[in-house]
């Protein structure tokens, strides 16, 4: 009658990783590719300062991220009546938080590096100030793609904020991090390994494809 | 050329992100389960998973979803309007939660009992011990080191009870009682590595057991005061209004039917049944469930 602690199909728990973090990379970049290149491309005054509290962010803990997202979540908070905690989109928001400054910082930095380089350039042949930012942004491909590449990373490893966010609910918000963690406390050292070897190759897969793109990009 | 291919990737990823996010929403749906804030007992022993599909069999039955946490995390939740009904094991805790008027009534389950399990050699002498009290006085007079859950939750207030009943005031304890604010399972692990002594419910003990080689079950009597009560209560809809009130009473009340108390008095983990249900004694039970 005794039924396994370990429960939750391994294939879904990789499928729900896969979603959430991907979710979570793709709505970061279209929030952070622009707003990076802009401020990139832009080196004094308010930019400056608004650049200054981006890095900032950018070592956001995210565990603290999870928590200030859980307060906003939960029933009792501000967007309380949307009923987003525990739930998969609870865990996209809590991860865009997350990425959103990790992307923007290093988009940030390739931009004003590139800029640096080819801005005069641009200029003498006669570039306005729009078509220097997409040349800028072409020359910085590679680094931009590394860019939602760290993201990507960084959402799927991720712990601390999508248990506090997700509630690791079997089947809905167990994600493949969360349950290694509950594994380790349950003694399910074998499953918990095969999860873990599971992130590896799916770092390791995203990492090859990152190398690949650069390659291309460069060539 | 070159900007046609910027504003291609742009949408394309546009697009991506507007699909994943679909999916997303449409998992993230309201699907009308009921979600239970409950203990890391009911969920280690495996009590869970083998119980609720048969809730969700019944005609007037809904698919229950849980997160496990401590009781007091689990009232919390409740409190907060993040659970629509909670299955706990803190008397003291329930009757606040009551109280406040966040909890509609109560209805109890079934019991299990407190353990103390330890290092396989003993040092502190627990298995001739003359009661769970003396056992804990023990634990104190040889300073041996003690996993202490300190996470709220239903075991550690009943640990601090014996700590009490023993004479003695755990936050003047030394070095030899750590505190590991976690979960039954994971302060298993803990004792298991540390070689210490924890107090454990016997039914985490049992789904545990063969993964703790070096721990052994060293106290198992049935003092009262080692019962281990369980209850449901569903929230109150006056306080909550979000919540799913009215299944969550139709779950409070499934709980206590003769088939449900059968399937819980059937469950056993390696061989050992460890839940008594005692659907009977909401009898004399004032804050029982209306039908």
């Amino acid at each position: 009658m005794g039924v396994s602690p370990v429960s939750g199909d391994i294939l879904h728990i990789t499928a729900l990783s896969l979603l959430v973090s991907g979710t979570s990379t793709l709505v970061a970049t279209l929030i952070a590719v622009p707003i990076g290149t802009f401020l990139g491309l832009r080196e004094v005054g308010s930019a400056r300062l608004l650049r200054n509290i981006l890095f900032t962010l950018y070592g956001l803990p995210p565990v603290l991220a999870g928590l200030l997202v859980f307060l906003v979540l939960s029933r009792a908070g501000p967007l309380g009546p949307l009923g987003l905690l525990y739930t998969p989109l609870g865990m996209v928001i809590a991860q865009v938080v997350i990425t959103t400054p990790i992307i923007l910082g290093i988009t940030m930095s390739v931009v004003s590096t590139v800029e640096r380089r080819v801005k005069d350039t641009a200029f003498v042949l006669g570039a306005d100030r729009y078509q220097l930012s997409i040349t800028v942004l072409r020359e910085a491909a590679a680094g931009v793609l590394t860019a939602i590449m760290v993201g990507f990373g960084r959402a799927i490893s991720e712990v601390g904020a999508v248990f506090i966010v997700g509630g690791h609910i079997e089947g809905q918000t167990q994600v493949l991090t969360t349950t290694i963690i509950i594994d380790v406390a349950q003694a399910e050292y074998s499953h918990a390994l095969t999860l873990g070897v599971i992130l590896l190759v799916i770092a390791a897969a995203i990492y090859s494809l990152l190398y690949r793109l650069q390659e291309k990009t460069l060539a | 050329m070159h900007f046609r291919s910027a504003w291609r990737y742009f949408l394309v990823i546009l697009v991506a992100a507007g699909v994943a996010l679909a999916v997303v929403a449409f998992l993230s749906l309201p699907r009308g389960h009921l979600l239970m804030a409950t203990t890391t007992s009911t969920r280690d022993t495996g009590l869970l998973p083998y119980l609720l599909p048969h809730f969700a069999e019944e005609p007037e039955g809904v698919e229950v979803r849980y997160i496990a946490v401590g009781t007091g995390q689990a009232l919390d939740a409740a409190r907060r309007g993040d659970a629509d009904v909670v299955m706990v094991h803190a008397p003291t805790l329930e009757a606040q939660f009551l109280a406040s008027g966040d909890g509609r009534c109560r209805n109890l389950i079934m019991y299990n009992t407190f353990v103390i399990v330890g290092p396989v050699g003993d040092p502190a002498g627990i298995r001739n011990a003359t009661s769970a009290t003396a056992g804990f006085l023990r634990i104190y007079q040889n300073n041996s080191l003690f996993e202490s859950r300190a996470d709220n939750s239903g075991t550690y207030t009943k640990e601090l009870e014996l700590w009490t009943a023993a004479g003695l005031n755990a936050s003047t304890f030394g070095t030899w009682y750590e505190k590991t604010n976690q979960g039954m399972g994971a302060t298993l692990t803990i004792a298991n590595e540390k070689l210490a002594y924890t107090l454990s419910d016997d039914g985490t003990w049992y789904a545990r057991e063969l993964t703790l080689p070096y721990l052994g079950l060293l106290y198992s009597r049935g003092d009262a005061v080692l019962r281990n009560q369980y209850s449901v209560i569903p929230v109150n809809p006056a306080a909550h209004p979000g919540a799913l009130a009215e299944k969550a009473l139709t779950f409070a009340n499934w709980l206590v039917l003769p088939r449900a108390q059968a399937l819980i008095g059937a469950f056993a983990v390696n061989g050992h049944t460890i839940f008594t249900p005692n659907a009977g004694d909401n009898a004399s039970n004032p804050w029982a469930c209306p039908p």
